[in-house]
């Protein structure tokens, strides 16, 4: 009897006990589903926990201030600096040289005013407030410029709408510091989309006279966002802040008026070390170019170690899950062993070998594994989906990314599928070993 | 010694059957129970031979031996070129494929397959090819009357059609050695003789040798021969 004779027998006789078989088969999706749905959130949850050490940018991300490192920065995460000490052109191709570096970006920062909607108001407005029409107040803020081509390995995350394309001038995204400046309530970020406001660069004509003039410029509002770039509410191309940085430099110093001229051409930079394990050579070396910087790289390791050990516990749970229920298979095996003692004995008398009875019984544990499995499967991978929806409505409101699923699937569908065939088989074979050494006089009965 | 097959109108396919102090027991030391104590047995090719005897006497336990269901404990036991002393397993196996046919008295067919599946079911075993099973199939149903109900569930099926479908599953590896066990044992008078007259026909047409076990006095009138077994011999 070939795998192909003994499947098409093994299908027929399924069908003989169908209670037995349901009630079997829904135990092997249970377990398949609890073991599928635990490890696709144990793995969304790695990649969510791991990714929120990024802010949204590489975890082998680095970030280097314009300050003179202590003698305790390699010890910490965080940025241990002090006098300031600037980033210059010369300072970015020293660490883009540096060995394990895969790439560089620099960040602007720019002081600015902010006048949100009615526009057109003048300076004087901003000093003041207008309680009885009750309108924004404009203030002060910092423009934070990058270079928009490359998002993806910066630490912004996107709360809701869009980042700014490419190069524009004319459209930014803010944070949850604009919404404070503004009373505004994060807990719904689309009404500042679309919204214009007014943005003006400071240029101190005569810092003891007060004189400022201002570089003002329009842009839409086209996303709200977590950035930890640098400190400022908004965010844009780093063409927009370049501009704004040369018209307060053609100025002079303002810092007896609070309008300070910048003291470093870059306001940070952002390393991406080529992995995790080169995060800690990386910035020794720049730490020892003399610059304070931070990268979670002890928070992500001992992190990891945690989330290892929870995949094990929920990947155990899942898996005895499985395991229990595919019992259920050895044990409706052998109760369909005991009922077909004497046609057991009759295929035996009709030919067949020891190993087509151990395949017969093999191949419906397959079926029925199968089955379940791939039920089980799909109930784990729609239970996952619907938790994520519930999570992702939870993390939103509280002004957090969403979670995503992408890639998780269809690791998760092998594991389940092929793991309840693989235990389906494994349980299978005891009885299947029994009813393939059961005597061929089986057939005649009892003598 | 092997004789020649001796139904002269039989195309001489079947095979002949030696037995010389052939014993069987079930379980061993004090508690094994003999069931064969030294047979001596003699079946010419393509003849019909009835196995009777009161309850115990033997005569499953012959048959058993006969079919290959197991190898006997001792003596000699030859069924046409095959000795079957000492052998076992697969080589047991293959002997029941190559050579034996069996009627049960409770069918013994597949009941959730049909009537046509199930005699596919004794192809498949010996490794027919696919595309030849369903025709060799039906034409084993057509000699027993059947080809009407070759879809039908065993379940769907009366008692004397089910024993139909067993004979059609035992003779279409065309085996030269049919063993029959009460065949119709389960049968009212009017199916019973049916069935003998099927078997008697499909013996005279491919001259295999018949050995039926029976109680019954009507079942063994039909055969060229009858043995009576007593306490494990074949009585004189």
């Amino acid at each position: 009897m070939s795998w192909r004779d003994g499947i098409a027998l093994a299908v027929r006789s399924v069908t003989r006990r169908p209670a037995r078989t349901v009630l079997t088969i829904l135990a092997v999706a249970l377990g398949s589903g609890l073991l599928v749905a635990l490890v696709a959130i144990a793995q969304v949850a790695d990649t969510q926990v791991i990714g929120q050490l990024g802010k949204g940018g590489p975890t082998s991300a680095i970030a280097v201030l314009p300050a003179a490192a202590t003698s305790a920065q390699l010890g910490t995460d965080s940025a241990q600096g002090g006098e300031v000490n600037p980033i210059t052109l010369a300072t970015v191709n020293a660490i883009q040289n540096a060995p394990g570096v895969s790439s560089i970006q620099t960040v602007l920062s720019q002081a600015v005013f902010v006048v949100p909607p009615p526009l057109g108001g003048s300076i004087p407005s901003f000093t003041g407030d207008d309680p009885d029409r009750r309108l924004p107040r404009p203030f002060a803020d910092n423009l934070v410029g990058v270079d928009l081509k490359s998002s993806g390995q910066l630490p912004i995350t996107v709360l809701a709408g869009r980042l700014p394309s490419a190069g524009s001038t004319s459209e930014v995204v803010v944070t949850a510091g604009y919404f404070d400046h503004l009373q505004l309530d994060i807990k719904h970020p689309e009404t500042v989309l679309g919204v214009v406001i007014e943005i003006g660069a400071p240029q101190v004509v005569d810092a003891g006279g007060g004189v400022v003039r201002g570089r003002w410029t329009r842009a839409a509002i086209t996303g709200v966002v977590a950035q930890n770039a640098a400190g400022g509410d908004l965010l844009g191309a780093q063409e927009l802040a370049s501009a704004d940085r040369a018209w307060q430099l053609g100025g002079v110093d303002g810092n007896s008026i609070g309008i300070p001229l910048p003291s470093s051409p870059y306001a940070s930079l952002i390393v991406i070390a080529d992995s995790l394990n080169d995060v800690h050579q990386v910035r020794a070396e720049i730490t020892t170019l003399g610059f304070a910087n931070s990268a979670p790289e002890h928070l992500v390791a001992s992190t990891q170690r945690y989330l290892h050990v929870v995949d094990i516990v929920l990947g155990a749970i899942g898996t005895i899950a499985l395991v229990i229920a595919v019992l259920g298979i050895a044990n409706a095996l052998l109760a369909a062993v005991r009922e077909r003692r004497r046609e057991i004995g009759i295929l035996k008398a009709i030919g067949a070998r020891d190993g087509d009875i151990l395949r017969w019984f093999l191949a419906e544990a397959f079926v029925v594994g199968g089955i379940g499995g791939i039920l089980g499967t799909l109930f784990g991978l729609a239970a996952v989906t619907i938790t994520a929806q519930v999570v992702d409505s939870y993390l939103v409101e509280q002004g957090l990314s969403n979670v995503s699923l992408g890639g998780v699937p269809l690791l998760t569908a092998l594991i389940g599928v092929v793991g309840s065939l693989l235990l389906s088989l494994l349980a299978a074979a005891w009885p299947a070993l029994r009813a393939a050494r059961l005597p061929a006089r089986e057939a005649v009965g009892a003598l | 010694m092997i004789q020649a097959p001796v139904a002269p109108e039989a195309p001489a396919r079947g095979v002949a059957v030696h037995a010389r102090a052939l014993t069987h027991s079930y379980g061993r030391g004090r508690h094994g129970v003999a069931v064969l104590r030294g047979v001596d047995l003699d079946i010419d090719a393509g003849s019909h031979v009835a196995l009777q005897g009161p309850s115990g006497a033997g005569k499953s336990t012959l048959l058993i031996l006969l079919g290959g269901l197991e190898a006997p404990r001792s003596g000699q036991l030859s069924v046409g070129e095959h000795d079957l002393l000492g052998v076992h397993g697969r080589a047991l196996a293959a002997y029941r494929r190559a050579v034996v046919g069996f009627v049960f008295q409770h069918f013994g067919l597949v009941e959730v397959l049909s009537a046509r599946e199930n005699v596919m079911l004794a192809m498949s075993l010996s490794g027919v090819p696919m595309a030849a099973r369903r025709q060799r199939a039906d034409q084993a149903l057509e000699s027993v009357g059947l080809s009407h109900r070759a879809t039908h569930r065993p379940s769907h099926l009366s008692g004397g059609e089910r024993q139909r479908v067993a004979i059609a599953r035992a003779i279409v590896n065309e085996p030269p050695l049919l063993l029959a066990d009460e065949p119709t044992g389960n049968l009212d008078d009017e199916a019973a003789v049916r069935i003998l007259d099927l078997l008697d026909v499909l013996r005279e047409e491919r001259g295999c040798t018949l050995v039926v076990v029976t109680h019954s006095a009507l079942v063994a009138a039909r055969a060229d021969r009858r043995l009576q077994l007593r306490d494990g011999v074949v009585a004189p």
